[in-house]
């Protein structure tokens, strides 16, 4: 008895500590390794954009708000992104999501200008179809059309040089 | 600088208790070692008084230099919230659960029945045991009194959903004395095995603690839900939530309790099985803290990632071997003594109960255990919510109330005369719950599973309330008058009466949530000034859009008059907050409360130019009777615990139990007469 | 007990029991009243269990129809237009289960390793009864139980019964406790008729009438084809459609007849689905591109770029869709 209680309480231990020093509320993403879904729409600036259409190698998407903390701060990071990276193949697209387009303008001009397009997504339909769990979001999606990796939350450049520089130097 | 003290109040609690566990254990052999043990239990609880008093008094005088006020109160925060913010984060909280622990080691060290002297070393030693883990626990928590340097001017103060309803004051002390208290049941049940006194010695003990702690814990549980009903604004109030299953697990297992319990007191069978089962009850309550504290999953209610998670793992896994040990060890004087001898008996009924219980207990930890051990076996993510719970938890909760209908009725023993008279007393009820059955199903009532749960609520409410006035009317056959009678029947068996009542208040519960479950209607529609939402016959108009900034947030409220079939109710205000702190709004919802069913207002959005606003108007019945359901409960309980006074003025009691000797559910003397 | 005394017990015992048949007959009517009152579940209803069952990605524990999250809101309207759109409850799960992964389900599948969930409950009632079945005996001697633990048992125990009826008692009393469970889940589990959860692969049309159907690539030239009929071949393809939610044949076959009658919203909504299932097939791009043409959606436009990307340039549609993109062939 003494050594079946053993046996399950060594069993319970190590189902719940492989629950530690991870966040439980981040859930992995259905579409990483995945095709990307699609992406087309009228953008903030008042043009269109189609990621089938994207001709650039790797292309980032970024699912912001204007009412997201977080948004605010890694802007700055995917701006630099999306500024610095483009000559080597890079596009960064957001998909400005549950927000006011006038707001996500007024956001935009605060930060600087619009570096990148972002498409507009008032009622959250692109959000739900690319299964984003927070805001931020960010997706990198590579040549084929495969989602190689996601974050939730603020992205940091030491994530981008991580995560999507290498999908640039892959021939 | 009180403040600073803080750690060596804990370290002194740490040392006393370390050391006055050791003296209780060993004073069972050498009895002179128990004044200084009773003086070492005393230490440690002015030990964990004085931690609490110093974290309080950092909290009062806004004391920013200690991390804790730092990192959870601020300076515009009342003074009510900032006295309970003690519980709004997880190291504040282990230190409520100090002070409690220390309470009630106090108080269990001062009630030694005489029956029970040979255990209470044992159970001291146990408690004491348990009180040394919580105080290594809070040092080893990230040191709550350390010094911010610089000191900042002010705090973010308590997470938004806790600083602003009062009943935030009532509902986690409540739990934290139900769980802790729950620690004493285990304590005698450790004793029991240690010293191989594994008979009902240490039930008699255990009675009280245990009734406070249900009691406690219950109210809890409801006061937990009325919150979450008031604030968080989704409409419901259970929403199966992790840590709302870790509240609602020992309270199955204590529950089960506290019926197998009377079994053994009157069978001695079941030895074993309330062994374990009190010793369960309290693993419970560590996995429920471990779910709450560990930040393994993700909850509203849970305190964010902390470091205690492995520590209380291995204080679990400890618990576990140790009891399964000794266990092994005794296995010899587990045996039953006594059998059941018939399936239609009060004994039986409760057993079934017990499976039911731990049927659900088992169920609910499953359900909530299930995620991670998907993930750990395979990383996948799954999920198991309210669907699944409401599925399972339904149908055998509905066993549950009909047997409370007819447990209650029968005889100790099964005897067939008296079996025979329990059942020609459930004829009323039976002819009642079925008339309910079929007069709200023919009136067209929809939902079937519902209209059964009110049949089978109207049946085992009628049985108590047969059984309350079978009592009275014996009682009167004196020639009392009907109160007189009815205080002097209820007086003369407080816990009969007293666990009738809890029944009731369970019955009364379960048609309140089958209700408003099933007949809540809602609409959600964004209204222009002077539009109006109709639902249930209740119209909701938009009166205007108010907006508000203080020190702490930013409230826009939409001004609604409320009128139900043109009778105005006056002006309800459903509000969305904006604290600094958070990125998304809070909504707080304007409820107006009535006898037969409430109108919820929320708001989830509000034009810029505050011209129009999304409101939400749901109706539900029956909610008030949740909390009157509730009440009830607690009412019955706090009647069945209450101690029982040896003399009273005016006549003498027919026959005076010795409160030293707690039995169960005595055959009510005023009955005597008319069963045999 | 004397004669008319005995008369009239058993007079009393009838009585007694026509009065408790029909009340349990009135009880059983109101039960089925109350069932049939439900009636057929509308379109709301059917959203709102759709969304009941689903996890709100945004908050923590909440279904989406219990949260007021605007992603919440976004997938209310998924679930309303999918609803409305004739997608069974399934396929509409589907949809979100394919974006967010089975962490989307509130209540787990009862496939894989899940079916595990939902016996644990049944199966820990069903342990429980037998232990305390086996507690259940002809009381021992008194000199070979403890006697000293004896005292609190009461008086009259010599009445008790042999074993053997006893364990009978047990196994009905155990008997009637399951199966009424089992009913009270099952009921429990289609109190609102979710029909195709009990029937979805139940009906075999699917493939003889996938068979028949014009190929897709007619859609766009046979207006001239009578909308009436086009509209009765869709119900039958609906049907099959439900039966069969993985065959894209099918699928595409009702868009087509959808198009043919007029109902875009259906068009757009099976084309979709095809796409779900297969995001490369040329027929579903260029329906899915047809069907909203008219309301300017990007969506429709890229479709119809993508189709021109992977159509073999020989296909029939290729010029007509050029021309909706105005571009030259």
């Amino acid at each position: 008895m003494l050594a079946a209680a053993l046996l399950g309480v060594a069993a319970v231990v190590s189902v719940f500590s492989s629950g530690f020093g991870r966040d439980p509320s981040v859930v992995p993403s259905n579409f990483v390794s995945e095709p990307a879904p699609g992406l087309a729409g009228p953008t903030l600036d008042g043009g269109t954009y189609d990621l089938a259409e994207d001709p650039a190698k790797v292309v980032l998407v970024n699912v912001w708000a204007s009412w997201c903390g977080p948004c605010k701060a890694e802007y700055p990071v995917l701006a630099a992104a999306a500024e610095g990276l483009a000559s080597r193949g890079l596009s960064v697209v957001g998909i400005n999501t549950q927000d006011k387009p006038e707001n996500a303008q007024a956001f935009l001009r605060e930060m600087g200008g619009e570096v990148y397009p972002s498409v507009v997504d008032v009622e959250g339909r692109h959000a739900v179809d690319w299964g984003t769990f927070g805001i931020p979001e960010t997706f990198v999606i590579d040549e084929t059309g495969t989602v190689r990796a996601r974050q939730v939350g603020e992205v940091t450049s030491s994530w981008i040089d991580q995560h999507v520089v290498p999908l640039l130097d892959e021939s | 600088m009180i403040s600073a003290l803080g750690p060596v109040f804990l370290a002194a609690g740490f040392g006393a208790s370390l050391v006055g566990t050791g003296l209780w254990a060993a004073s069972s052999r050498r009895p002179h070692l128990a004044a200084p043990a009773r003086l070492l239990t005393w230490a440690a609880f002015v030990a964990a008084v004085a931690v609490v008093a110093a974290m309080e008094w950092a909290l009062v005088t806004n004391d920013f230099s200690v991390r804790y006020v730092a990192e959870n109160s601020a300076r515009e925060v009342p003074l009510y919230y900032r006295v309970i913010s003690l519980w709004a984060a997880l190291e504040g909280s282990l230190l409520l659960w100090l002070l409690v622990l220390a309470v009630f080691a106090v108080l269990m060290m001062r009630r030694v029945p005489p029956r029970v002297r040979d255990l209470h070393p044992a159970a001291m030693a146990t408690l004491m045991s348990v009180a040394v883990f919580f105080f290594g626990l809070a040092l080893a928590a990230d040191d709550a009194f350390a010094r911010m340097s610089p000191v900042p001017e002010n705090g973010p103060g308590p997470n938004p959903l806790l600083q602003d309803h009062p009943l935030m004051g009532a509902h986690p002390p409540l739990l934290y004395v139900g769980y802790v208290g729950l620690t004493i049941p285990f304590a005698y049940a450790v004793a029991a095995l240690v010293t191989g006194k594994t008979g009902r010695e240490w039930l008699a003990a255990t009675r009280v603690w245990l009734l406070v702690a249900w009691t406690s814990l219950t109210a809890g549980i409801v006061l937990g839900s009325w919150w979450s009903y008031e604030v968080l604004g989704w409409g419901g109030y259970w929403a199966w939530d992790p840590v709302e299953n870790a509240s609602i697990l020992p309270w199955f297992t204590a529950t089960a309790l506290i019926h197998s319990v009377m079994v053994q007191q009157r069978r001695s069978i079941l030895r074993a099985w309330n062994l374990s089962l009190a010793a369960s009850t309290f693993v419970l309550v560590l996995i429920g803290t471990f779910i709450t504290r560990s930040g393994i999953i993700a909850s509203v209610h849970a305190f964010t990632q902390s470091p205690l998670g492995p520590v209380l793992l291995g204080y679990i896994a400890f618990v576990v071997l140790a009891v399964t040990a000794l266990f092994v060890w005794r296995g010899g004087r587990l045996g039953a003594v006594d059998r059941i001898e018939s399936t239609v008996s009060r004994e039986a009924a409760f057993l079934v109960n017990n499976v039911l219980f731990v049927a659900l207990a088992v169920t609910v930890l499953f359900g909530t255990t299930f995620p991670l051990l998907v993930e750990a076996l395979s990383g996948d993510r799954v999920s198991v919510g309210a669907p699944y719970f409401n599925r399972m938890v339904v149908p055998l909760a509905l066993v549950l109330v009909l047997l409370m209908g007819v447990g209650p009725m029968l005889p100790w023993g099964g005897r067939d005369a008296e079996t025979a008279a329990a059942f020609r007393r459930l004829r009323l009820p039976l002819v009642i719950g079925l008339g309910v059955v079929a007069g709200l199903g023919l009136a067209g009532l929809p939902h079937p599973l519902t209209l059964l749960t009110f049949g089978v609520a109207a049946f085992a409410l009628s049985a108590v309330v047969t059984e309350l006035a079978r009592g009275v009317r014996a009682a009167r056959r004196d020639g009392t008058g009907w109160f007189g009678a009815s205080g002097h029947a209820v007086s003369a068996n407080r816990r009969r009466y007293g666990g009738l009542l809890t029944h009731a208040g369970i019955v009364i519960v379960a048609a309140a949530i089958a209700g408003s479950s099933s007949y809540a209607v809602s609409e959600e529609r964004t209204l222009a000034v002077g539009e109006s939402i109709e639902v249930g016959g209740y119209t909701a108009t938009l009166a205007g859009v108010d907006r508000e900034r203080t020190p702490r947030f930013m409230q826009v409220s939409a001004r609604t008059d409320l009128a139900r079939d043109d009778s105005a109710l006056g002006t309800w205000e459903p509000m969305l907050r904006f604290y600094p702190t958070m990125s998304e709004a809070i909504g707080r919802p304007s409820v107006r409360t009535g006898l037969t069913e409430d109108a919820y207002l929320t708001v989830s959005a509000v034009s810029a130019d505050a011209s129009s606003a999304t409101v939400r108007l749901t109706v539900t019945p029956m909610m008030l009777w949740l909390w009157i359901g509730g009440g009830v409960m607690v009412g019955g309980a706090v009647l069945a615990m209450w101690p029982v006074r040896r003399r009273r003025t005016g006549r003498p009691e027919p026959v005076v139990e010795p409160a030293e000797y707690p039995g169960v559910d005595r055959p009510d003397p005023a009955l005597a007469g008319e069963v045999r | 007990m004397d004669r008319p005394a005995r008369r009239t017990a058993s007079r009393r015992v009838l009585t007694a029991a026509a009065v408790v048949g029909v009340l349990v007959a009135l009880a059983v009517a109101g039960l089925v009243r109350s069932a049939g009152t439900d009636g057929p579940v509308t379109d709301g209803e059917r959203a709102q269990a759709v969304a009941a069952s689903l996890r709100c990605p945004t908050c923590q524990g909440l279904s989406v129809a219990d949260s007021g999250s605007p992603l919440a809101k976004s997938m209310r309207d998924i679930i309303d237009e999918q609803v409305a759109a004739g997608k069974s409850s399934e396929e509409i799960k589907g949809y979100f289960v394919d974006r967010y992964g089975d962490w989307v389900l509130l209540a787990p599948r009862a496939e894989g390793g899940g079916w595990v969930v939902w016996a644990v409950p049944g199966a820990a009632v069903l342990v429980g009864l037998l232990v305390v079945s086996s507690l259940v005996r002809r009381r021992p001697d008194p000199d070979t139980g403890a006697a000293d633990e004896l005292e609190a048992t009461g008086p009259g125990a010599t009445q008790a019964p042999g074993r053997g009826s006893q364990t009978l008692r047990w196994v009905a009393v155990g008997g009637v406790l399951a199966a009424s469970l089992g009913v009270l889940i099952a009921t429990n589990l289609d109190v609102r008729g979710e029909g195709e959860l009990a029937t979805g692969n139940v009906t075999p049309l699917g493939a003889s009438t996938a068979q028949q159907q014009t190929p897709p690539e007619d859609a766009g030239q046979t207006q001239d084809q009578d909308a009436e009929s086009a509209i009765a071949a869709m119900e039958e393809l609906q049907a099959a459609v439900e039966a069969n939610p993985d065959d894209v044949a099918t699928r595409l076959a009702l868009a087509s007849a959808a198009f043919q009658g007029g109902r875009l919203d259906v068009t757009r909504t099976q084309a979709e689905a095809a796409l779900d299932r297969e995001p490369r097939n040329v027929d579903a791009l260029m329906l899915r591109g047809l069907a909203a043409e008219s309301k300017k959606d990007t969506e429709a436009t890229s479709a119809l770029r993508s189709f021109l990307r992977l159509a073999p340039e020989d296909h029939p549609a290729v010029p007509l869709v050029r021309g909706l993109l105005g571009e030259g062939s």
